[in-house]
């Protein structure tokens, strides 16, 4: 069936729109020229959207293959946790001074959740930065705030993970993100979910969409100028003020974290009083009461 | 050509495909004509999008350049981007096209003609 012009309208939009922001490749602006091009010859709703389905399958299948290697190394750093954890248990309570925790809430509340994250989040961005430093081609002509672009997303991932997990243990508690098992309440095959999730989107951000055509090359796509326009913002960037930017997420992502259990225990799970005394009790296993 | 620039401009089977036909269609060699040519020679559909990811491909091998030419209304104001073969897409062709040629000339005959 031929495409009317009254179908054009919507149909195509809704397709361009799809191929530009679904499609990884160079040229999309062109391919989306050419197929509007070839629906005003008369080429069929059908024709034109197999063509978007396939680009976009293509490009997915190229991301798949271009993630392949961060998707390895993260799935292989992941198997050291428990060793890593293991060496830092016990570290961290000592590093921390007892007065603190008579500190008024928030903060204790967020110490009580650094003892579980900290270890975690440490273990990813140094894997992290092992990768980035083996890799270290990948990152040639790409401003440094990528890797902080990259840490800053990855925490971001592994505090939703911990949001999760403290929903699926069906407890307000903080006390339960320093178990030991804590962060294999979500595992397959002995590989922690959120910590190689959070570590590979360490590694994507860090590293970032590459275009397939050689650089110097004419020809400005719309992703091109999308990159081009990224980076010069993170150039901009000076590296005091990525690390601020950083340490001000850490806190705020933190914080949401603290209220989003402090809301949980108003609504009468349990009231959250009592989470400055836990370190008393030392680390605790995950229960799933 | 030396092996190394030989591995480096190595051409799949599609790529040659693609190559050739930006030679043959030489300053009308964009997205619209080139799927329509490959599609014509192939006898079935190409796809647009393997035709764009086969030219970056190249483009990323020095193999051909391109450019953007006029946007028209049909297009939704966006521009066409010409590709052209480079002296090393050419010379790149050539070396395939004589190695190919000396390959099947070197084949036996099989049921009366060539494998």
């Amino acid at each position: 069936m031929r495409m009317a012009d009254s179908e054009m309208t919507w149909q195509i939009v809704l397709g361009l729109l799809l191929l530009e922001k679904l499609s990884l490749g160079a040229s999309n602006e062109a391919l989306a020229g050419d197929l509007l091009e070839q629906c005003h010859r008369g080429r069929s709703t059908a024709w034109f959207w197999g063509q978007v389905a396939r680009a976009i399958g293509r490009s997915a299948g190229q991301a798949a293959v271009d993630a392949a290697p961060a998707t390895v190394f993260a799935l292989g750093w992941s198997l050291l946790f428990p060793w890593w954890r293991e060496a830092l248990a016990g570290w961290l309570p000592r590093a921390v001074p007892e007065q603190w925790m008579r500190l008024a809430w928030p903060r204790p509340a967020l110490l009580e959740v650094s003892y579980g994250v900290v270890p975690t989040i440490s273990f990813v961005w140094l894997g992290a930065l092992v990768y980035l430093v083996v890799r270290r081609e990948r990152l040639a002509g790409r401003s440094p705030m990528r890797v902080v672009s990259g840490l800053s997303a990855s925490l971001n991932v592994l505090l939703l993970a911990t949001v999760a997990l403290l929903h699926h243990f069906q407890t307000p508690d903080l006390m339960v993100v320093t178990g030991a098992h804590f962060y294999f309440g979500y595992a397959v095959m002995g590989v922690s979910v959120p910590v190689a999730a959070s570590l590979l989107t360490a590694l994507l951000v860090a590293e970032g969409r590459r275009p397939r055509v050689a650089n110097g090359q004419p020809g400005a796509s719309g992703m091109r100028r999308k990159m081009a326009r990224a980076e010069h913002g993170l150039r901009r960037t000076t590296p005091a003020q990525g690390l601020w930017w950083l340490a001000a997420r850490t806190k705020a992502g933190a914080l949401a974290l603290v209220h989003i259990c402090q809301t949980r225990a108003d609504m009468g799970h349990q009231d959250l009083s009592h989470v400055p005394n836990t370190r008393d009790m030392g680390h605790p296993a995950v229960s799933t009461r | 050509m030396t092996e190394r620039e030989w591995q480096r401009g190595y051409l799949g089977e599609f790529e040659l495909m693609v190559l050739l036909a930006v030679i043959r269609l030489g300053d009308e060699a964009y997205g619209v004509p080139l799927t329509r040519e490959l599609g014509e020679v192939r006898g079935r559909e190409v796809s647009a999008g393997s035709v764009y990811a086969a030219l970056e491909r190249l483009e990323a091998k020095g193999l051909v350049s391109s450019n953007l030419g006029e946007a028209t209304p049909e297009r939704g104001g966006r521009a066409k981007r010409y590709f052209r073969v480079t002296e090393d897409g050419l010379s790149t062709a050539r070396e395939t096209r004589r190695v190919l040629n000396g390959l099947w000339k070197k084949l036996p005959p099989v049921g009366g003609d060539l494998a």
